[in-house]
């Protein structure tokens, strides 16, 4: 390994060993819902909203959680023609092996259910996947494509 | 439906699954047809959730979730029963060993039995008296498992979540492998 890799590296080790300051984080996370669901009403889905497939609406709800305590975000229920409803709800802000998660599902439908989770890449950047199982072969990068692919499984 | 060798986790694995299968049976009835509702809640929840279809939903929802959750806990709870008395059994076995074995010079403390510990008392310390014993891949399921645990009996607000939540079967299916390995 390269000294300048390796003292990245020990750069990056020191970084992740310093306090977290959780009220930045919770800050952060809730910045990083409302980025998701601007994402997937005013890019993703924006077409499906214009031809009046789907209604977007923002729900608040009030969250308290482990290690970021008490913070208010918001839910996005899409619904969609004969009374079904997607909801995208944010569950917690950290979670095992990930970031946080929301849980992505169809509501009345028991299993139609899967786990969207945020990867921290840097400061600056956050990765989505979605994961169908808790198998890591079913995590994948998530994206408008894998987001209707889903939904479309659903709608069958 | 999986195979599940030890006795209780299998009895209780069969209830959770019976009951979660009720559950999806009735749920999928309500949808397009939210009063169905009202024939499963009691009495005197009738028309309380069921005016909406949204709200009828919302309720199903949580239905299936609140099942889910307790399940978790209660496959968890059967694994600690069994694990906990394997424990005892191993210990009060290895306990004689040591009172009627042990040489000099073990044998001048009165208290030898003592050296070996018999006030586990938590899965935790069940976990750190397994973990060179079992596979690091079960492990670490055991451990997810024990935090999923901890964050559902605690009220979710001291551990975090699984980032992904295992279904029923395939908790049953761990925990029953580790009870094998424990036995093997």
């Amino acid at each position: 390994m390269a000294l300048k890799q390796k003292l990245e590296k020990l750069k990056k080790l020191s970084e992740q060993n310093k306090q977290l300051d959780w009220d930045a984080y919770k800050e952060i996370w809730k910045n990083s819902i409302s980025e998701l669901q601007n994402t997937i009403m005013n890019k993703w889905f924006q077409d499906y909203e214009e031809n009046g497939l789907m209604i977007f609406s923002i729900v608040p709800v009030r969250r308290i959680e482990p290690y970021i305590g008490e913070y208010l975000t918001t839910t996005l229920e899409i619904t969609l023609t004969n009374n079904k409803f997607l909801i995208l709800e944010p569950v917690s802000g950290v979670s095992s092996e990930y970031d946080g998660k929301l849980d992505f599902y169809m509501s009345g439908n028991v299993y139609k259910r899967v786990s969207i989770l945020r990867k921290i890449v840097n400061d600056q950047k956050n990765e989505w996947i979605i994961a169908r199982s808790f198998d890591q072969k079913d995590h994948y990068k998530l994206d408008k494509e894998q987001l209707e692919k889903i939904i479309e499984e659903w709608l069958q | 439906m999986v195979t599940i060798n030890n006795q209780d986790l299998r009895d209780v694995y069969h209830y959770l699954a019976t009951i979660e299968n009720v559950i999806q049976k009735e749920i999928k009835l309500i949808n397009g047809n939210k009063f169905h509702l009202d024939k499963i809640v009691p009495e005197q929840l009738a028309k309380v959730y069921s005016q909406k279809e949204k709200t009828a939903l919302a309720f199903a929802d949580q239905i299936v979730r609140t099942s889910y959750e307790s399940s978790v806990v209660s496959l968890m709870s059967t694994f600690e029963r069994v694990v906990f008395a394997k424990y005892k059994t191993t210990f009060g076995t290895l306990k004689n060993v040591v009172k009627d074995n042990s040489p000099n010079p073990m044998d001048y403390y009165k208290s030898r039995e003592n050296f070996l510990n018999g006030n586990i008392d938590k899965l935790s310390g069940i976990i750190y008296l397994i973990e060179r014993q079992i596979s690091n891949g079960l492990l670490q399921k055991l451990k997810l498992l024990k935090d999923h645990r901890n964050y559902i009996a605690h009220g979710k607000r001291d551990v975090a979540p699984p980032a992904v939540e295992m279904k029923l079967a395939d908790i049953a299916k761990t925990l029953d492998e580790v009870i094998r390995e424990i036995e093997g």
